[in-house]
């Protein structure tokens, strides 16, 4: 039998789907691949043999081993090692046969070789019995655990809000050889208040969680980011939780409900360890992943399960929520407004509110109680999106335990008066008039164009009130708002427009076209082409494949009387229109013209 | 508690309510253990650091009440971080005791072998313990008992210091208390002191830290080094030892660049002691000239990095350190506490303010529009120039007159930077000046005419700021300055905080070149004032009446 043979006919009857998930789960690597015999010999090539196995646990492992020693199984009556049978077909493990399974030749190698590489043998997989689980604690101290989980509830979903509104800010690179950048991981770090390394723990759940994407190299922020920030810290909680249960594999996910009592760590290592002989390092980082991402949420506190953590591996994650909610501290409605322009909130901030205040103040300190800051530059913000001093006065009115100071006030006033007062427009393509600068007060133009600061902008006044430029509208933007002056910008139709001081990529992501899509499709068009140029040429491939592997094909040859035959030929080569081989039972080498071969097929 | 006054955050700060019923006990209990960070109208912000907990910890107070404190107050849970961390930090503290034995020698002790392993092999403290004597105890040489304080904080191990003191010799010393007496806080802060050996009384300015001194010095009853910030500071703590206290002139010393007395009471300026001749320190005489029973530093937290080494040898005579404030912009902490010693009291300023013996002083900053001319003249000048512009404009100077005018009668300090401005301020005020090339002489002189009333405005530079009792100015105008130094900030105001006899209340005004640098600075300004609690009022100079008088 030729594994590769049979298993380049089987791929190409495959739909693309399963296609698509088979590449892009077996073949890690990208190897050179033109046809599905390429790929048949990709995905049994040992490397990619031993990548598949290492990812499958023991059950399905044992199937293999029994395969790999006893030969193919009949169909059976037990309908988990069916499943588990029908998983290792579409990973091309094994291949159907007309009652049951037969394991290809390269993955039974690759298995019976596992004892010279210290993993376990076939006896070993099917006769090897788990660790001894330990006993369940005895006395778990309960209200420290979930004290201590809903403290890193708490802070975690105020990361993750602080995380996606630095992403907004502006969006994070992801590196070509995969990770964050670093002053990007840096930056994300400080806003979050976490260590550097828990940042691509919080990235990953976020994506999972859909609240980032990427687009090409950028992270950037979603829609449902900002569903998710209108949440409760109790909803939010509940979502991101939702989503490590659903990153977490079934059968791991089985494992822990059977320890909700027990501390994970090292025995669950212990476990996983067995549970996945062949896993290694990969498994490592991945438990290691779904481990601090459950301290990061308040699953687990010191490996322990925490009562939320325990409700979720048994009930999922509405009943998980419900128990974190009590735990949580309470939201808080109202804050404390000061003469040094703090605004501080005596608890968490309610959701709506927080939004509200960061449109007009910096976020100062995240914690329990909060601290904002207003600023010059955060009161121009919030006017240039629209807020007036009325709006502003409303709302802080609203919210404040304590009315308006004076300084607020007047720092309010001044901005409102100040916004404005410079417009900077952009006028289209002309180079030397790109960008015009104007003011109704004269005396400030006059003062920006002796300005030593903006020397390097060559301003031309034009008239008593207006300058221009050949440098871009948002260059003088910044220039001017980084000298304070009182500057906000247009458009070529005079509207006032929001400038960033760079710029992000557009936010609706650019689908990335998926290397396993790219593949099948460039397989759907060789065959094609192959098929309509010459219908010899599969065949072709076939032998030659037959040929490279030395292995005994039957080749059924067209009769001049329109007769079909088989010969079971160990073919030796391909050439001039012909097949050679050496027919076993006749003791001969034939040659076959390649026009008169209408099928060859595995004995 | 639910719903308490305090907010414990896991970063160690410590929100307090103030409009909370029980925010004034929960502030007494906690000021214990943690330091004022700030103090804005509606919420104070307390942070628990090491060196506050060791402090509380040397007065006595266990980790559990810490705690307790936190919890009967705290509207949320305690972080559990922070309970770990104050039981952990608490518990090191008295680890380790310094002592002496019999034949009384220095010896490093502790119950703790581990510890004491850790600290003896620590490369900066082996040399220091010549030997060990036997499983809890190393011998420590005699000159070390300072340095080796100081290397134990910054490992994380203060040492208890329970060497004792020489007694110095003794001379009789009285509180002259006719018609006055030494306030409760004062009397308490002495005690304490006493109690607890060496260490830092800390209180505001105006809340009689001098008498707080001379108190300690009539407990003492022994020869006395006091050492102050400058020369007119030297003088002022002579005339209050003189006035309070049964001293003669004959009795007090000033040890000075001008003077060098020594007497049973000698004061010093820690400029004279840093004083270097041939890259010596010239006058290390003074400090052994006498077996001095008690060493007073004032304003300890503008001691000078070389004092701390001198203090380093004078670990065995009994030191009091007086401040306004425990944060020293060098960050040297640390070298208080284990040089100097714990802090012995602390009273927080409003609540001295409350018991009416500072008045309170209203903040406002006044911003000048700067006319077209100059307002281009700025703009047109390099960085490095602008400040001094915008710090100097004479759009300022009438602003100046028209405050002056408003608090006519009163004492009235207008501060400056810039000696050309201060001259011209002068000038068109018809004011003396203070700068300082002032002689010392001259300085005292005006000194006393604006304490008598006889000048009634005075322009001043920055020799102004430090250490000097000008109790009868009302207001200050501070036309310019440099900036960013929370110190320089609270000495001004400090300024203004002596306790007033004439009932006024004190105003503090800054002028602010608008749209300028000036104003970048005034920000700092406005954060740190309003953090320490004052009232804050932002006026415009062309609407200068609808300040309150």
């Amino acid at each position: 039998m030729t594994s590769t043979l049979s298993l380049a006919s089987r791929l190409a009857t495959l739909d693309d789907e399963s296609l698509e998930a088979l590449i892009a789960r077996r073949l890690p690597l990208r190897p050179k691949i033109d046809d599905f015999f390429d790929l048949a010999e990709a995905l049994l090539d040992h490397p990619a043999v031993q990548h598949a196995l290492t990812v499958l646990d023991r059950p399905a492992l044992a199937l293999l081993a029994t395969l790999a020693t006893d030969g193919p199984l009949e169909d059976g009556t037990d309908a988990d090692a069916a499943a588990h049978l029908e998983a290792l077909g579409e990973r091309a493990l094994i291949e159907r046969t007309g009652t049951g399974w037969a394991i290809y030749d390269a993955v039974r190698e690759r298995l019976l070789a596992w004892p010279h590489e210290g993993l376990p043998s076939p006896a070993q997989l099917l006769t090897e019995l788990p660790p001894a689980a330990l006993a369940p604690l005895p006395v778990i101290e309960g209200p420290t655990t979930d004290q201590l989980a809903s403290e890193r509830a708490f802070h975690s979903v105020t990361a993750f809000a602080e995380l996606l509104g630095e992403l907004d800010r502006e969006p994070a690179r992801e590196l070509q050889k995969g990770g964050l950048s670093l002053p990007d991981g840096r930056r994300l770090a400080a806003a979050m208040s976490i260590d550097a390394d828990a940042v691509p723990v919080a990235m990953w759940l976020s994506e999972l969680a859909g609240l980032v994407a990427r687009d090409g190299s950028q992270w950037l922020t979603t829609d449902a980011a900002e569903r998710w920030l209108g949440g409760s810290t109790a909803e939010r909680w509940r979502s991101l939780a939702a989503t490590w249960l659903e990153a977490v594999q079934p059968s791991i996910r089985e494992l822990l409900q059977t320890r909700t009592h027990q501390p994970w760590g090292r025995a669950l290592h212990d476990t996983l360890a067995w549970f996945y002989p062949a896993s290694g390092e990969p498994l490592r980082r991945t438990v290691e992943r779904f481990e601090a991402s459950a301290e990061l949420l308040g699953i687990t506190a010191r490996e322990l399960p925490s009562a939320a953590g325990t409700a979720l591996l048994e009930s999922g994650a509405a009943a998980a929520a419900e128990r974190m909610a009590a735990l949580l501290p309470a939201e808080v409605d109202r804050v404390y407004l000061q003469h040094d322009l703090t605004v501080v909130s005596p608890g968490p901030l309610m959701p709506a509110l927080d939004a509200q205040l960061r449109r007009l103040a910096e976020v100062e300190s995240r914690a329990l109680a909060s601290t904002y800051r207003v600023t010059a530059g955060s009161l121009e913000r919030a006017i240039a999106a629209g807020e007036t001093a009325a709006s502003i006065r409303a709302f802080l009115t609203g919210v404040s335990l304590t009315g308006i100071p004076q300084p607020l006030d007047y720092l309010i006033d001044e901005a409102v008066k100040r916004y404005g007062l410079i417009r900077v427009r952009d006028n289209g393509p002309d180079a030397r008039m790109r960008t015009t600068v104007r003011s109704v007060d004269a005396g400030l133009i006059g003062a920006i164009s002796v300005d030593q600061v903006f020397a390097s902008l060559g301003l031309a006044r034009i008239s008593e009130t207006e300058l221009v430029t050949r440098f871009s509208r948002d260059v003088v933007y910044w220039a001017l708002a980084d000298a304070k002056y009182p500057v906000a910008a247009e458009d070529t139709n005079g509207q006032i427009v929001g400038v960033k001081k760079r710029h992000a990529p557009p936010t609706d992501a650019v689908p990335t076209i998926d290397r396993a899509t790219a593949l099948v499709a460039h397989l759907r068009a060789a065959a094609a082409t192959e098929a309509a140029q010459s219908p010899e040429a599969w065949l072709s491939r076939q032998l030659e494949t037959a040929v490279k592997a030395k292995v005994p094909l039957i080749v059924t040859v067209g009769m001049p009387d329109g007769s079909e035959l088989d010969f079971m030929l160990e073919p030796t080569g391909v050439g001039g229109g012909r097949l050679r081989g050496r027919d076993r039972k006749a003791d001969i080498e034939r040659t076959l013209p390649l026009k008169s071969i209408k099928g060859v097929r595995a004995p | 508690m639910a719903d308490g006054p305090l907010i414990v955050q896991s970063d160690r700060t410590v929100l307090l309510e103030v409009a909370h019923p029980n925010a004034e006990d929960a502030r007494h209990d906690l000021a214990v253990f943690a330091e004022l960070e700030r103090a804005p109208e509606h919420i104070h912000t307390y942070r628990i650091t090491r060196l506050g907990l060791w402090n509380a910890r040397a007065a006595g107070h266990r980790a559990e009440d810490m705690l307790a404190t936190l919890e009967r107050y705290s509207k949320f849970p305690i972080p559990q971080s922070v309970a770990v961390d104050v039981r952990e930090t608490v518990e090191r503290y008295g680890k380790l005791v310094i002592t002496r034995d019999e034949e009384g020698q220095l010896i490093l002790q502790s119950s703790d072998h581990a510890v004491l392993t850790e600290v003896a092999s620590a490369k900066r403290i082996a040399p220091l313990l010549p030997h060990r004597v036997d499983e809890r105890t190393y011998a420590v040489e005699a000159w070390a008992r300072g340095a080796l304080k100081q290397e134990l904080v910054k490992l994380g191990w203060p040492a208890e210091d329970l060497a004792g003191y020489t007694p110095g010799t003794p001379h009789p010393i009285d509180l002259r208390q006719d018609g006055w007496h030494l306030r409760d806080y004062q009397n308490k802060a002495v005690e304490n002191f006493f109690a607890g050996g060496s260490g830092v009384v800390v209180l505001p300015c105006g809340a009689g830290k001098t008498l707080v001194g001379a108190g300690a010095m009539a407990t003492a009853k022994t020869t006395t080094l006091i050492l102050v910030t400058n020369t007119v500071s030297a003088r002022q703590w002579r005339d209050e030892l003189l006035r309070r206290t049964s001293l003669t002139e004959e009795e007090i010393g000033e040890y000075s660049g001008q003077i060098k007395e020594i007497k049973p009471v000698t004061i010093a300026t820690y400029q004279i002691l840093t004083a270097k001749r041939k890259g010596q320190y010239a006058h290390l005489a003074l400090l052994d000239a006498l077996d001095w029973g008690l060493v007073v530093y004032d304003e300890v937290h503008l001691l000078p990095a070389p004092v701390f080494k001198l203090t380093a040898e004078l670990q065995a005579r009994r030191r009091l350190g007086l401040t306004a404030t425990l944060v020293r912009e060098d960050g040297r902490e640390g070298d208080v506490f284990s040089l100097i010693g714990p802090k012995r009291f602390d009273a927080p300023w409003k609540e001295i303010e409350a018991q009416g013996f500072i008045s309170p002083a209203a903040c406002y900053e006044v911003r000048v529009d700067l006319p077209p001319s100059e307002r281009l003249e700025y703009a047109a000048s390099a960085d490095d120039e602008r400040y001094r512009l915008a710090a100097t404009a004479p759009a300022k100077l009438d602003v100046v007159r028209s405050l002056v005018k408003r608090h006519e009668g009163e004492r009235i300090l207008v501060i400056g930077q810039y000696l050309d401005q201060i001259e011209m301020l002068s000038d068109a005020l018809d004011a003396p000046q203070l700068t300082g090339a002032t002689s010392v002489d001259e300085r005292e002189r005006l000194f006393q005419k604006f304490r008598t009333g006889e000048i009634k405005v005075l322009v001043v530079s920055k020799v102004a700021n430090f250490s000097v009792d000008l109790p009868e100015a009302t207001v200050a105008i501070q036309v310019s300055g440099s900036f960013g130094s929370r110190q320089e900030e609270a000495q001004r105001l400090g300024r203004l905080l002596r306790p007033k006899e004439s009932g006024l209340s004190a105003n503090f005004y800054t002028l602010v070149a608008r749209d300028t640098v000036d104003q970048d600075f005034a920000q700092n300004r406005q954060r740190f004032l309003a953090e320490q609690g004052y009232s804050y009022t932002i006026l415009d100079s062309t609407s200068l009446d609808a300040i309150a008088a």
